[in-house]
């Protein structure tokens, strides 16, 4: 290649959108370019990248082939898109210039776990960042935590606090530097400060680390401050610290998440296959809930996830984390710092309550939090084997979603999402970002911090909103709140929107065929006033057709049946017309329970609510079995305990029989047959573990009974299982493999949640869907 | 006595003769005073009289219907009467007369009617009041449901009493003169056909009394409501929202009896939301808390009269509940069918 004028040179300009801001790209292409002796700059826009070059045209597909085969690690590309531009005169050799100001989005990086040539810095006596606890690179570190507003630029971070020293300026400003162009660049003499402080005040000790790991192997309370906001933690092997930590959150039953010291021994404790070791080593870093080994030893207390086999496990993911890591070598519960139900703190004051409260020390440091995030939940799918998100958090939100195929870039709609595991979805030009998830909204400081977020994001990503889509249930907080803005509203049914975040999660396009969508939850809105949860809804993004459901009934005293899985128990064995008054010997569950007021309020409809819920019906087979007596701690308890219980049943067992029964709106599923059956096996004295594992069977069964039974009269090739529902992996697996024997695609979730975290991006997809359609 | 002459029936209510027996047989010597006696069209009153009381007239008007009529702590009579006494008791208002209308369904015990209109009378005296003018309708049977009963009421508020919502403002204290949700859970138990074994009454009663000794400890009440339908959550709710301030309650603080609590954990019920009828929330300074409170606890509808939360700036025109563990959480006003929000 030369620059003779037989390969005359022209100016291009290069616009890459994707992952491709905080991840190194521009030294990327600064190190691409100046290789091949050409003259430009490089970036960012809120769009992306730009670069603008003088390069023949051999060179400049030398050039892109070259910048997309050596990607940095978290970088990628979406699109690029290369214009000529003639009349450009570029100053000589090759530059990275800061940021341009353009309308329009970009990403926002996820937080990136610290990468290995960092952790290998951290542990070197004589480098520079020797036990730094702040050590990052342009592979690694803070990123959504700390940003402001975008392009992401050191001056929109809140490491603008800390003026580079000389030596990090000379990295930052060095091409061949790994850290060239690290916004979040800092060391011991410019970075921030850490220290720990007890009741008593700060705690002067020589080294932090192996302090604090003194005072956790002697049974201490912590909180933590990280990137996205504070933790609690304690020894995972010491009953007694798990009990005070489930004291000071008001958390009595709920799994709380184990960090391991390194991969080698997570292993002892749980099971990992090569995806289980791929995505606790990713630089995602999520929770990932595994398999406990069933005698592992050393043993864990059960009381760390009294109600599952699961068990939620991290590896350190920032360098302040490592240094405990190294110095405890041993299991650390790591739970979200904050009170029950409230958001995770993420300033020091704030984080100081705790210390009244119970924790014995707190471990703080002076770089501000500006976007709280708690960890990231995931799993691996039984079936696809590849990560699924339940919870979006740290290490993967923002979830960054293209929007699909046949979806044209409207105005900014901002989804509101659910009242519980509530998130937001916003869309933007280049596809729709999902924020992590903020909590349950019937908390205030909840329902403020996605108030603050719905700024937050907007500004984040610059882009006004200017429509809003919510739910339709009239009490939602979130509805409540958007009528009250002055902004257009559009609001989309619960189970509509989980089933239209399901497509988006597997790219279905706009105009695809319609598909036959499971949507198994606790309880949503229905278009008939009721709540529904167990529906079988034909239709696309557009619209939907309920074909059939749970035979509706009542939950007896409204959200305290929720609260109270024995008041359905009533309900379901009243409904199937067993006298759950004269059971209440064979249901220890019912012993004790004001069971003929609770009859009476359904017969006579005194806050008796009815509902079609997949979610309850589970509720109530747990309470049948004799879980929970005295009502459940924490949202999806009963299931996942029947779901537990049904793992531990070691023969295959035949499923219990239910029936469809057609009716002129539809197929109704009768579960009556199921209650007499668990009545008589309830008198038999059958073990409960093989009870779970047939019902876990016959819903399945029944479930794969109406898709072959509505594909007789229904064209679709496709079945999505959605809701929150499909956490439980039985069903998942059983439904999956059931629907492809039936030659039927089965789609699940992946990205985007199944349960409730997932809503805000179904509501963005039908609003936006309808929005479309209306336009033409 | 004939089975037909035991009830009410239609002609009773077309004037005439079988009207005027009713009317005296019943009503006449229930309500008996001066005013009634006249058997004009209209009472008559002395505004020079009423001038000594006040400066200014209030004028209110409710409409009752109850099931069931009769309940542990009171009726449809006594709630027509201290209802309505009760909406001018917490304008300041010193009560003096109350109108009645009933609309009595064809077929109705005649016993019942009296029982009722003599508790309506009993109430009236009670509290002072005379009922100087009143009329009667009967309808088909199904028409109506038993008897309805409208009163309205007219009362003279002392010189120098200025209560309203707008006043509120933060640094104020929220107060109530009892506990929540005593008539609303009296109400569901005395349907008896849900099979709640409580022993709960209505807290039916009149509050001018307590009002005026409030007053008199403190000019500086900002304003008052009594807590009725809906109950102190949509009560306070509205409060808030006329004076574009929040509200703070302290979760702990919320007087509530334990047979109330045990009725509503059954129901799935906040005690917040069900109904009082002797019960007001009163919003003023800080300061005058103390003197306040103590003035109340001298009188028998004030014996539970409590401190539960503050007025704030966070939230405006909203109900927030504080709770032991430091969580809030909003009380909204109810929107209709209440639909658990749980996913
Ligand atoms: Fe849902
Ligand atoms: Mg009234
Ligand atoms: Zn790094
Ligand atoms: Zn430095």
């Amino acid at each position: 290649m030369s620059n003779s004028p037989s390969h005359p040179q022209f100016v291009y300009r290069l616009r890459y959108s994707g992952n491709v801001q905080g991840v190194g790209f521009r030294p990327h292409i600064w190190r691409e370019a100046s290789k091949l002796g050409l003259s430009g700059e490089v970036y960012n826009t809120s769009e992306g990248v730009e670069v603008l070059l003088r390069a023949s045209a051999d060179q400049l597909d030398t050039l892109l082939e070259r910048v997309r085969s050596g990607l940095p690690d978290q970088a990628r590309i979406e699109e690029c898109d290369v214009e000529h531009r003639d009349q450009l005169v570029l100053p000589p050799g090759f530059h990275i210039q800061s940021s341009s100001e353009l309308g329009g989005a970009t990403r926002v990086s996820p937080d990136l776990a610290m990468c290995d040539h960092c952790r290998q810095e951290l542990s070197t006596p004589g480098d520079r960042r020797f036990r730094y606890p702040f050590i990052s690179c342009t592979h690694c570190g803070p990123r959504y935590s700390v940003v402001r507003a975008t392009p992401y630029d050191r001056e929109r971070t809140t490491f603008d606090a800390f003026p580079m020293c000389p030596a990090c300026r000379a990295e930052y400003e060095s091409p061949e530097n790994r850290r060239f162009h690290a916004q979040a660049i800092s060391c011991p003499d410019c970075g921030p400060r850490l220290w720990l402080e007890s009741a008593q005040g700060p705690v002067v000790t020589e080294d932090i680390f192996a302090h604090l790991s003194e005072r956790l192997a002697a049974g201490a309370l912590v909180a933590l401050k990280g990137w996205g906001g504070f933790h609690l933690c304690c020894d995972a092997r010491n009953a007694g610290s798990i009990d005070r930590l489930r004291q000071l959150k008001q958390r009595p039953a709920k799994p709380l998440a184990v960090m391991m010291p390194n991969l080698e021994i997570a292993e002892q404790y749980v099971r990992l296959t090569p995806a289980h070791q791929r995505t606790l080593g990713s630089s995602q870093a999520p929770i990932l809930l595994c398999e406990r080994k069933p005698c592992a030893a050393p043993e864990l207390p059960a009381s760390l996830a009294p109600d599952t086999d699961e068990l939620g496990c991290l590896l350190p993911y920032t360098p302040i984390h490592e240094l405990l890591m190294q110095a405890f070598a041993g299991p650390l519960v790591m739970t979200s710092g904050n009170l029950s139900g409230s958001p995770q703190c993420i300033d020091n004051r704030a984080a100081r309550d705790l210390l009244a409260l119970g924790a014995d020390y707190i471990l703080l440091h002076d770089l501000e939090i500006h976007n709280r995030v708690d960890d990231a939940v995931v799993r691996i799918h039984p079936v696809t084997d590849r990560v699924q998100v339940i919870r979006p958090g740290r290490g993967i939100a923002p979830v960054h979603l293209p929007s699909p195929e046949g979806f044209e870039a409207a105005g900014c709609l901002l989804g509101l999402g659910g009242d519980l595991k509530n998130t937001l979805c916003l869309s933007t030009s280049g596809g729709w970002a999902l924020s992590p998830q903020v909590g349950d909204l019937a908390e205030l400081d909840t329902l403020e911090a996605h108030q603050a977020l719905q700024q937050g994001l907007s500004q984040l990503y610059r882009q006004p909103v200017e429509q809003l889509v919510a739910d339709r249930h009239p009490a939602y907080h979130s509805v409540q709140q958007a009528q009250q803005q002055d902004l257009p509203l559009y609001q989309v049914q619960h189970h509509h929107a989980h089933l239209a975040a399901c497509l988006v999660d597997n790219h279905y396009p706009l105009d695809g065929p319609q598909v036959l969508a499971l949507c198994l939850d606790g309880t949503g809105y229905g278009d008939d006033e009721t709540l529904w949860g167990g529906e079988c809804l034909l239709g696309d993004y557009r619209s939907v057709k309920r074909l059939a459901w749970l035979t509706p009934f009542h939950l007896p005293g409204g959200a305290q049946a929720i609260r109270e899985p024995w008041r359905v128990l009533v309900s379901l064995l009243y409904q199937a017309g067993i006298d759950p008054a004269r059971q209440t010997e064979r249901f220890q569950a019912l012993a004790g329970k004001p069971v003929a007021p609770l009859l009476k309020m359904i017969q006579q409809g005194v806050n008796a609510p009815l509902t079609s819920s997949m979610g309850r019906l589970f509720d109530a087979v747990a309470a049948a079995l004799g879980c929970y007596p005295n009502g459940i701690s924490y949202e999806g308890q009963a299931a996942i305990k029947l779901e537990h219980l049904a793992r531990q049943c070691a023969e295959p067992v035949s499923g219990y029989s239910m029936r469809w029964s057609d009716g002129p709106e539809g197929l109704q599923l009768d579960t009556a047959p199921l209650w007499h059956a668990i009545n008589n096996d309830m008198a038999a004295g059958r073990c409960v573990q093989e009870m779970a594992a047939a019902f876990h069977t016959g819903i399945a069964e029944s479930l794969l009974t109406v898709i072959s039974r509505l594909r007789q009269r229904h064209a679709f090739s496709t079945v999505v299982l959605t809701g929150g529902s499909f956490q439980n992996r039985w069903l998942l697996a059983a439904l999956c493999e059931g629907i492809e024997r039936q030659g039927l695609t089965p789609l699940s979730h992946h990205l985007v949640p199944c349960n409730d975290a997932g809503l805000s991006v179904g509501q963005i997809a039908v609003a936006q869907a309808r929005l479309q359609s209306k336009g033409r | 006595m004939s089975q037909s002459s035991s009830r009410v029936t239609l002609a009773q209510g077309e004037g005439g003769l079988a009207a005027r027996q009713l009317l005296e047989s019943v009503f006449l010597s229930a309500f008996d005073c001066p005013e009634l006696r006249q058997l004009e069209d209209q009472a008559r009153a002395s505004l020079a009289e009423l001038s000594l009381l006040g400066d200014r007239l209030a004028f209110t008007t409710d409409s009752y219907v109850v099931d069931p009529i009769e309940f542990p702590g009171g009726d449809i009579g006594t709630l027509a009467v201290n209802g309505t006494l009760n909406d001018l008791a917490v304008g300041g208002a010193i009560p003096r007369f109350l109108s009645c209308g009933f609309i009595l369904e064809e077929g109705l015990e005649l016993e019942l009617l009296r029982r009722i209109t003599r508790s309506m009378a009993q109430a009236a005296r009670a509290a002072g009041v005379a009922i100087v003018t009143g009329d009667t309708k009967v309808v088909p049977r199904g028409k109506a449901d038993k008897v309805f009963i409208n009163t309205s009421g007219i009362g003279i508020i002392p010189a120098g009493i200025q209560m309203a919502a707008r006043q509120c403002e933060p640094g104020d204290v929220i107060i109530v003169s009892g506990t929540l949700g005593d008539h609303g859970a009296a109400i569901m138990q005395a349907r008896g056909d849900l099979g709640l074994q409580v022993d709960i009454a209505s807290d039916c009663q009149p509050l001018h009394e307590l009002v005026q000794l409030m007053l008199t400890a403190s000019r500086d009440i900002h304003a008052m409501r009594d807590a009725t339908r809906g109950g102190l959550a949509t009560v306070l709710s509205e409060m808030a929202g006329t004076a574009g301030v929040g509200f703070q309650l302290d979760e702990d603080a919320l007087p509530i009896r334990a047979e109330v609590r045990g009725v509503c954990e059954i129901l799935g019920l906040d005690p917040a939301y069900l109904a009082n009828e002797g019960m007001l929330a009163a919003v003023l300074p800080e300061s005058e808390a103390d003197a306040v409170l103590a003035a109340m606890r001298r009188h028998p509808a004030g014996q539970d009269a409590c401190l539960i939360g503050r007025v704030v700036d966070q939230w405006p025109g909203k109900v927030q509940v504080k709770s032991r563990f430091g969580g809030r959480r909003l009380l909204e006003p109810l929107t209709g069918a209440q639909l658990p929000r749980i996913c």
